[in-house]
């Protein structure tokens, strides 16, 4: 049966089972209020990006020490796909889709697949061919929960060359979920941005 | 001269003419790239009937799209769960390489009341285009606990890899579909699982394909 869950604000947004979120500090342009995960602000160095960004693929790590894909019993692994651009010139809104499925049955939902909106994008401290983007989504889990109104935000997502495999990297925070590495498959794509 | 050209464009329909004149005088390159891309998590086709689930396509200027369902099956040949197919994609100009993924994958797929099982199939094709090379790849391509015909596969598999059932059929796993002059065109289909029956009966599980070409 599944049910329908709204983040809740609360003072404590970490539990014992759940990986710790770094939240930025809120120090950007006043955001909408609403209920729900604190929202990811800008820090400072994050600009206005001047490209677009497409990518999907299939990262099995959690770091960059490696990028081969786990052997055929493992379904520690997560899949992607993405689009995400901003919305005009000298801005941080941003527009776009992204689709996540985390696989690994040991997640505290039993894996999940999650849709979310683009609802900024600028550049990223990790470096010229990296982005930083998100927004809000909903998760449906394996254990047949769907999750609404879910911050999430690709920390970096990086065009470091074709093929993909094994050079790109990107780094997803849901709410309390993260994985952050090297692709075992796919690429990510930096393209330049038209303001017309 | 300019004189003249100004009076006639107060003229409203020569106005027009050299607003769309001016859009369709674009580089070249800008209209030369191509991507495509689609994905769907299984199909079926008989004799009598041919079902598949929701299919993502690309459409050639490149975008986002997604096909998905939480189930699709047909009684006695094909039961599967959690289908999600995703492309991406877009052109540039020639500056810039042109870019296709598409990711498609099926969780508890069960063909022919177990004759092939797999807890996973995982289907990735990319392509891209750039100045004077392309290329494509199904890495990142894979299954979880994959059974066929009572035999536990524990390896990667290879591209292409056939298996003979007697009295059925054959499986192609991993089935791989090359094109392109790998100079300005590339593309790339991937059937993770692919069933011919004896009696013309076609079953795919896991397939995304992807091309990108300047």
């Amino acid at each position: 049966m599944k049910t329908r869950q709204t983040f809740l604000l609360a003072p404590i947004v970490c539990t014992a089972m759940l990986l710790a979120v770094a939240c930025r500090d809120a120090t950007a342009p006043p955001q909408p209020a609403e209920i729900g995960d604190p929202r990811f602000h800008p820090i400072p160095g994050d600009e206005a990006a001047n490209f677009r960004m497409t990518g999907g693929g299939r990262v099995d790590e959690r770091d960059h020490t490696g990028f081969d894909k786990h052997t055929p019993e493992s379904r520690d692994f997560a899949t992607f796909g993405f689009q995400a651009r901003p919305t005009g010139p000298n801005t941080t809104e941003g527009s776009g889709n992204l689709t996540w499925v985390e696989h690994n049955p040991d997640h505290p939902y039993g894996g999940f697949t999650f849709h979310g909106r683009v609802e900024f994008f600028m550049t990223s401290a990790e470096g010229p061919n990296c982005a930083y983007f998100g927004g809000t989504g909903r998760a449906r889990t394996r254990d047949g929960q769907e999750l609404d109104d879910l911050s999430w935000h690709a920390e970096h997502a990086c065009d470091e060359g074709e093929p993909g495999r094994g050079v790109d990297h990107i780094r997803i925070v849901i709410r309390d979920y993260e994985r952050h590495g090297l692709l075992s498959g796919g690429n990510i794509q930096k393209h330049k941005m038209n303001f017309r | 001269m300019n004189s003249v050209i100004l009076r006639a464009l107060r003229t409203p329909a020569v106005a027009a003419l050299a607003i769309i004149t001016s859009l369709v005088g674009l580089p070249a390159e800008a209209d030369a790239q191509r991507v495509g891309g689609t994905g769907y998590g299984a199909s079926v086709r008989t004799t009598l009937t041919s079902t598949q689930s929701p299919v993502a396509a690309l459409p050639a200027g490149g975008g986002y799209v997604v096909g998905e369902a939480a189930s699709f099956g047909v009684p006695s040949t094909l039961d599967a769960r959690w289908l999600t197919a995703v492309t991406t994609g877009s052109v540039s100009d020639a500056s810039e390489p042109a870019s296709a993924q598409t990711v498609s994958e099926v969780e508890s797929v069960n063909v022919l009341n177990g004759l092939v099982r797999a807890d996973n199939v995982t289907a990735i094709a990319s392509s891209y285009a750039a100045n004077g090379t392309a290329g494509s790849d199904a890495d990142g391509s894979g299954f979880v606990n994959l059974v066929v015909n009572g035999t536990a596969i524990t390896t990667d598999v290879a591209p292409n890899t056939r298996i003979d059932i007697p009295l059925v059929g054959y499986v192609v796993l991993n089935e791989q579909i090359r094109g392109g002059d790998g100079a300005t065109s590339s593309s790339l289909t991937v059937n993770m699982i692919h069933v011919r029956l004896l009696d013309g009966a076609d079953i795919v599980v896991g397939s995304a394909s992807s091309s990108a070409s300047r």
